[in-house]
């Protein structure tokens, strides 16, 4: 059914030969770095529970003042419950019209208030991977809006409607300091704020938030390294040529 | 730095299997639509894919559906992008209830084969004693699937991989062979595979042999019918008779149901909607389950990540993406005692990567400026074996669609403790500069006692670790005990007459394995027993 010729001057042909002779010697002597341990014992010590808190970790850091916000946080959404979070939702929906507008169809997944927060938290999160250029780095950051929202609109309506609820929750005044710490509006927030709610967020006691800051990264990390514009600074090639 | 001209070129020649037959995009749909046939098949993954084509082969008029749509080798592009939001559930970001298990399951023609990885293992024989001895499930040893495992081999050509492993899995095999750690190489089923690295966006090239380019085919040859874009809604019962299934036909994009309608008839009815779409479309229809086993023990191998930077290239997004594993931890560990695991390499592409290393800014942009030097081990926790280790249960959110709450316990972390330990230790023996394992904020460790003494000193929390799933199992176990089975040794839902489950729902236990051809046996056996019965002329047969 398929036949594949490798062409003379096909570089990725000879790569199974590269990788058994040329790189790593399959019958030369094994590094030893370490002694062997033999089947891994099993330590009932693990069995402890969980403790539960993320901030006893030692390996998170910055965490003194987040415990702080993570506890009101918790106390402001653990007594309103889920009634705050729809609140939120419904308030940014009849705050912001739908901007159906022939041509954006993916970008209607995210009202442009969602879009303006995307638009400051993705230099952040993108920290260190966008272009230098400040042409090339707003048209990617502007990509990387457009490729959330399109991602967005590709996700079950419950899943949706939760994205559509942590925007709304982000954008609002009273809970955007309550729960983010970020005190000015999101366009107008420096790259220092955004990075201390992301951290706030990332390390956060409470799961919720944790969650919250997992689905940002997952959006706006696919998004960037998803665009092939992403895609020479990380040293990828690209897909094979099929021809 | 590397750039596109430094992609690999292949001349390829291909020729498309032609989907002809019987082809229904219910997304196009522009009036309700009902069909009729001997059986109707929920589902087009392992399951659905084997049993369309035995009963077809019998002579029984058949009728797939499919919730995602259909994608053939033309639409495949090696994109990321592109791939997960068409050919995956939820975007391939499907997640459990509190969002702390990412899962990758595939939505589309194929299910799970079309955008699989191609591993391919016999059921572990450690599992299916078990099965016998505690489970007391009957028939299912591994001499009798022996001759499914083999026919199903055939027919996928599942066999040996001869060509080197890439960078990615060579590691894995040197890491482990410098600390006394026994390895193998995976069977895969593909025909004319030629290396490039791109199976879990879809073949390009049609060498996977997944159920989009075999059975299915195979099935609409023979008459069979495949309505895509639809989802299966329930069942419609009367005593305990299925007559019917109802259907919502989807939008273009998958996201929502429009107005339209399928219904679709027949004297039998097969779900293999998966493990959480079996048990979600059986408790969606209200099936008689006195005893509550619906979505209990649903199954995950939770699969955790370690990376390590390697002194030279890997370029982890080319080659085979799995070829080698370990079993260690699988067969030196007893199936009830501590969490066993096994031990794989993963595809390295861009977004895979990016979404999983952790953290964000610049350590996260550090990591990712070295793709072609990563290098990554996952482990593949066996669940479902101890009594500690339950699993999760699928129950149905608001608006009907399934969830899968999946507590990570005790017992899992303490696999994922030692998993990572391992996956160090074995990155550290084949060279790694540096390791890190995939949790909290991913501090990378230069040195193996740094990371062993970080590691045992991690507190592993829902997403504070990562955990991932590929391999979705149980949910409606076999057994011939209906107190603790949903369907019978042969599939038959133990409640009603006509409803049988052919997928990895089935399963009583994690596998220990990747599930593919684990499925494809037990639905070949199951439906070639089923088929058995309801061939025309079975009836007549009998009497005589």
């Amino acid at each position: 059914m398929v036949r594949a010729d490798y062409g003379p001057g096909d570089r990725y042909g000879r790569l199974p030969e590269l990788n058994a002779a040329t790189r790593y010697s399959v019958n030369a002597p094994p590094i030893r770095l370490f002694r062997l341990n033999g089947p891994v014992r099993f330590n009932s010590q693990a069995f402890t529970p969980y403790r539960g808190a993320v901030a006893r970790s030692t390996d998170c850091v910055g965490l003194s003042c987040a415990v702080m916000t993570t506890r009101r946080t918790f106390l402001i959404v653990g007594l309103a419950g889920g009634a705050a979070l729809t609140a939120a939702y419904w308030l940014r929906r009849a705050r912001v019209r739908d901007p159906v507008t022939g041509g954006h169809r993916a970008l209607a997944a995210l009202d442009p208030a969602a879009q303006a927060i995307v638009a400051a938290i993705a230099p952040v999160m993108l920290d260190g991977a966008l272009p230098a250029d400040p042409a090339d780095r707003h048209a990617a950051v502007t990509e990387t809006v457009a490729n959330v929202a399109r991602a967005v609109s590709g996700l079950a309506p419950s899943v949706q409607k939760e994205i559509g609820e942590l925007f709304s929750l982000l954008g609002l005044p009273p809970t955007r300091v309550a729960l983010a710490g970020v005190t000015t509006p999101w366009a107008e927030a420096s790259p220092e704020a955004v990075a201390a709610f992301l951290e706030r967020w990332r390390t956060s006691e409470w799961m919720l938030l944790r969650s919250a800051y997992d689905a940002l990264h997952q959006l706006v990390l696919a998004a960037w390294y998803g665009n092939p514009r992403a895609w020479p600074s990380i040293g990828y090639p690209g897909p094979p040529v099929l021809a | 730095m590397r750039d596109r001209k430094d992609a690999p070129v292949f001349r390829i020649v291909t020729d498309v299997p032609a989907y002809g037959g019987r082809v229904i995009d219910a997304s196009v749909l522009e009036r309700d639509l009902a069909l009729d046939a001997d059986v109707v098949i929920v589902g087009t993954g392992a399951g659905g894919g084997i049993a369309a084509e035995t009963l077809s082969e019998a002579g029984l008029s058949v009728i797939l559906v499919e919730e995602g749509p259909l994608r053939t080798s033309r639409d495949f592009h090696m994109s990321e992008a592109q791939a997960y939001p068409d050919l995956y559930q939820d975007s391939a970001a499907r997640k459990t209830k509190d969002k702390a298990i990412n899962i990758l399951q595939g939505r589309c023609v194929g299910g799970g084969t079309t955008v699989n990885w191609t591993s391919s293992f016999r059921t572990p024989p450690a599992t299916l004693a078990y099965w016998a001895q505690k489970l007391h499930l009957d028939g299912f040893a591994v001499e009798d699937l022996a001759p499914w495992f083999a026919r199903m081999e055939t027919r996928l050509s599942i066999g040996p991989w001869d060509m080197a492993p890439n960078a990615n899995n060579e590691t894995l095999a040197r890491g482990a062979a410098a600390i006394g750690i026994r390895t193998g190489t995976i069977r895969r089923n593909v025909t004319g595979c030629v290396n490039l690295g791109y199976c879990g966006m879809g073949c390009p090239i049609d060498a996977k042999q997944s159920m989009l380019v075999t059975t299915i085919p195979a099935a609409l040859g023979r008459g069979a019918t495949l309505v895509t874009r639809a989802r299966a809604q329930a069942f419609v019962r009367v005593g305990d008779h299925v007559t019917a299934l109802t259907c919502a036909a989807m939008d273009a994009q998958g996201v929502r149901p429009t107005d339209r309608r399928v219904t679709l008839r027949a004297g039998t009815f097969i779900s293999a909607a998966g493990g959480i779409g079996t048990p979600g479309l059986l408790l969606r229809s209200r099936v008689p389950d006195p005893y509550a086993v619906l979505g209990k023990r649903t199954f995950l191998h939770p699969t955790v990540v370690s990376a390590a930077l390697m002194p030279d290239e890997v370029a982890g997004y080319y080659g085979a993406p799995q070829t080698i594993y370990s079993d260690h931890f699988i067969e030196t560990m007893p199936v009830e005692g501590p969490i066993g695991f096994k031990l794989e390499a993963p595809p390295l592409h861009p977004v895979l990567a990016a979404i999983t290393l952790p953290n964000h800014g610049a350590p996260h942009a550090r990591w990712m400026r070295h793709l072609p030097n990563l290098q990554v081990v996952i482990a593949l926790l066996r669940d479902g074996f101890h009594p500690a280790s339950p699993g999760g249960t699928v129950t149905l959110s608001d608006d009907g669609t399934p969830v899968l709450d999946y507590p990570l316990t005790p017992y899992v972390w303490e696999g994922v403790r030692r998993a990572f330990r391992i996956m160090a230790e074995i990155q550290f023996a084949a060279g790694a500069a540096q390791v890190m394992p995939i949790h909290g904020d991913g501090t990378g460790y230069r040195e193996w006692d740094a990371a062993r003494t970080a590691i045992d000193e991690f507190t592993f929390a829902p997403l504070v670790t990562p955990v991932v799933s590929a391999h979705v199992m149980g949910g409606c176990p076999l057994g011939a005990d209906s107190h603790h089975s949903a369907v019978d040794t042969a599939g038959r839902y133990h409640h009603l007459a006509n409803l049988y489950v052919l997928d990895a729902s089935l399963f009583p236990t994690s596998l220990g394995a990747n599930p593919q051809l684990s499925i494809f046996a037990i639905a070949a056996r199951l439906s070639s027993g089923l088929a058995a019965t309801l061939a025309p002329g079975a009836q007549t047969a009998h009497a005589a």
